[in-house]
C-alpha cells in the first residue's frame, strides 16, 4: 500500500505544481464571485441564482479538470518513457494505476473543497448564513469525478489524449442523459429495444444520480438521492471501471 | 537588444492609444451600430434540458433573468401594446420547465403577467406551479388573489382559496378571507356560519371586532 501512496502522492503533487491548474482555480473561483452580478440582476431571486449558478460552475471546473488532467495521466508517463523505470520496478501495474488515480482524486477533492469554501464564503458574506447544505452537494459532485476520472484514466490507459477526451466527455454526456434515454425506450422502443436500452441504462454510469444542486437550492429533503445506496452506487462503478483499466493496462505490451 | 524592445513597447502604446481614439471616433458617429436584441424563437423546454446536460437549473435561472430583463426592456419601448411582452409567458414557462420547483419564478413571473395584463397566461403559470408543488400555498393563493382582485371571479378566488387554507404555512388571513368570499358569491348562510365558527375559535379582542363587523354587513345577528 505504501507503493500506492508514494505514486499518488506525487501524482497529487505533480498536479499542483501544474500552472494549468491554478489558473483554471482562479478562473472557477472568479466565475463564482460573478454570480453576484447575475443575483443582482435575478429580481429578489439573487440567493437562489448564486447557489445555482456556484454549484453548476463547480461542477463543470470539476468535470473539465478531471478530463483533461485525467486524459494524460498514463499517457503521459508512455509518452515521456518513463513508465520503463515505473514497470521495472518491483510494482504491479494496477499499484500504478491506483497510485495515480488516487493522486488526481486527491487534487479534485482539494479543488472542490476550495470552490465551495469560496461559495459558501461568498453567501456568509451576503447574506449571513453558513449554507450546509451546499457541503452535501458538492459531496455528491465529488463522487462524480471520481467516476468521471475513472473513465478518463480507462480510456487514458489504452488510447492517445485527444480520442480519451472525446470518448470521456461523450460518457459524460450520456451519463448525464441516461434518464432520459430509458423514457424514451420506454415510450418509442420495441421489445427488443427496450431490452437493449435497458442494459445500456445498467452498463454505462447513470451520473444524474450525483446531481442533486436541484434539491439543495429548493430546501427539498435529500434523504432519498444522498443515500448510502448512491454512494455505493459511485464507489462500485469507479471500482469496476479502475478494475477494467488494470486488466487493459496488464495486457498493454510496452515497446 | 534594448532598442528592439522599446520598439515594440512604442508600438503597443501608440497602437492602444491610436485604438482608443478611433473608438471614441466611433461613438461620437452614433456609437456602434445597435444589434436587435429580440429573441427570434424560444427554444423548446425539452431541447434545452438536454442541451444543458442536467445543468438545467442553471439555465432555469438565466431564463428568468432573460423573462425580467424583457420585460423592464419592452416597458420603456414605444411598440404597440399587443406586440409587447410577446416573449414575457414562453420564456416564463420555459425557466418553470426547466426547474418545477422555483416557485418565486411561478409567483412574481405570475405577477408580471398580471401588470401587462396577460391574465390567462398568469393562470397557466400559477396553476402549472401547482400541479409541480401540490404542497406549497403560495400558487393557490396568488391565484385566488388574481381571481378576487382582478377578475373579479368570487366563485373562483373561493376554490383557490379554500385549497390555500388547507396547506402548511399558508398566511393568517386567509380563513377570515374565505368567509367574505362566501358572502361574495352570494353564499351568505355558508359565509355566517363560517364567522360565527372563527368567533367561537378566537380570543383576539381585534378578531372579534372585525368578525362583529363582518356579520352585522350581512344582516347576521351578533352574539
Amino acid at each position: 500500500m505504501n507503493k500506492v501512496q508514494a505514486i499518488a502522492l506525487n501524482t497529487f503533487k505533480e498536479a499542483v505544481r501544474d500552472r494549468i491548474l491554478y489558473a483554471i482555480l482562479a478562473f472557477a473561483i472568479a466565475m463564482i464571485a460573478s454570480t453576484l452580478a447575475l443575483a443582482t440582476i435575478g429580481a429578489g431571486m439573487g440567493p437562489k441564482i448564486v447557489r445555482d449558478v456556484g454549484l453548476g460552475f463547480i461542477s463543470i471546473f470539476g468535470v473539465l479538470i478531471a478530463i483533461f488532467i485525467g486524459i494524460g495521466l498514463v499517457h503521459k508517463e508512455i509518452d515521456r518513457r518513463t513508465i520503463y523505470t515505473i514497470i521495472s520496478k518491483p510494482i504491479h501495474r494496477w499499484q500504478f494505476l491506483l497510485g495515480k488515480y488516487l493522486g488526481l482524486v486527491l487534487t479534485l477533492f482539494v479543488n472542490v473543497a476550495v470552490m465551495t469554501g469560496a461559495l459558501m464564503v461568498l453567501i456568509f458574506t451576503f447574506e449571513g448564513v453558513w449554507d450546509g447544505r451546499l457541503g452535501a452537494a458538492s459531496a455528491m459532485i465529488f463522487l462524480e469525478l471520481m467516476v468521471i476520472t475513472s473513465i478518463a484514466i480507462l480510456f487514458s490507459s489504452f488510447s492517445t489524449p485527444a480520442l480519451s477526451a472525446i470518448f470521456t466527455l461523450s460518457f459524460f454526456a450520456i451519463g448525464r442523459l441516461l434518464e432520459d434515454v430509458s423514457l424514451f425506450g420506454e415510450l418509442y422502443a420495441g421489445p427488443m429495444g427496450r431490452t437493449v436500452i435497458e442494459g445500456l441504462y445498467y452498463l454505462l454510469p447513470n451520473l444524474s444520480r450525483f446531481n442533486i444542486s436541484a434539491e439543495v437550492v429548493h430546501g427539498l429533503p435529500l434523504g432519498e438521492v444522498v443515500s448510502g445506496m448512491t454512494i455505493l452506487y459511485g464507489l462500485l462503478y469507479t471500482l469496476a471501471l479502475l478494475s477494467l483499466t488494470a486488466l487493459i493496462f496488464q495486457r498493454r505490451d510496452f515497446r | 537588444m534594448k532598442r528592439i524592445g522599446f520598439l515594440w513597447v512604442t508600438i503597443f502604446i501608440l497602437a492602444l492609444s491610436g485604438s482608443i481614439l478611433v473608438g471614441r471616433g466611433l461613438e461620437a458617429r452614433g456609437g456602434t451600430r445597435e444589434v436587435p436584441d429580440e429573441p427570434l424563437f424560444v427554444p423548446s423546454a425539452t431541447f434545452l434540458r438536454y442541451a444543458s446536460l442536467g445543468y438545467q437549473t442553471m439555465v432555469a435561472d438565466l431564463m428568468w433573468i432573460r423573462a425580467t430583463q424583457e420585460f423592464g426592456k419592452e416597458l420603456m419601448t414605444k411598440k404597440r401594446w399587443e406586440r409587447k411582452h410577446k416573449f414575457l409567458f414562453p420564456l416564463l414557462d420555459l425557466s418553470v420547465s426547466l426547474d418545477p420547483h422555483f416557485i418565486g419564478a411561478y409567483r412574481y413571473g405570475g405577477l408580471l403577467l398580471h401588470v401587462v395584463k396577460q391574465y390567462e397566461n398568469a393562470i397557466a403559470l400559477y396553476e402549472k406551479g401547482y400541479a409541480a408543488n401540490p404542497d406549497r400555498w403560495e400558487m393557490p393563493h396568488d391565484l385566488g388573489r388574481l381571481y378576487y382582485l382582478d377578475l373579479k371571479d368570487h366563485e373562483k378566488a373561493l376554490y383557490w382559496w379554500k385549497i390555500t387554507d388547507k396547506l402548511p404555512g399558508r398566511p393568517q388571513y386567509i380563513p377570515r378571507f374565505i368567509p367574505r368570499l362566501y358572502a361574495g358569491a352570494g353564499h351568505r348562510e355558508k359565509a355566517i356560519e363560517l364567522w360565527l365558527e372563527m368567533l367561537d375559535a378566537t380570543d383576539s379582542e381585534w378578531l372579534r371586532g372585525i368578525i362583529h363587523q363582518e356579520l352585522e354587513k350581512l344582516g347576521a345577528p351578533v352574539r
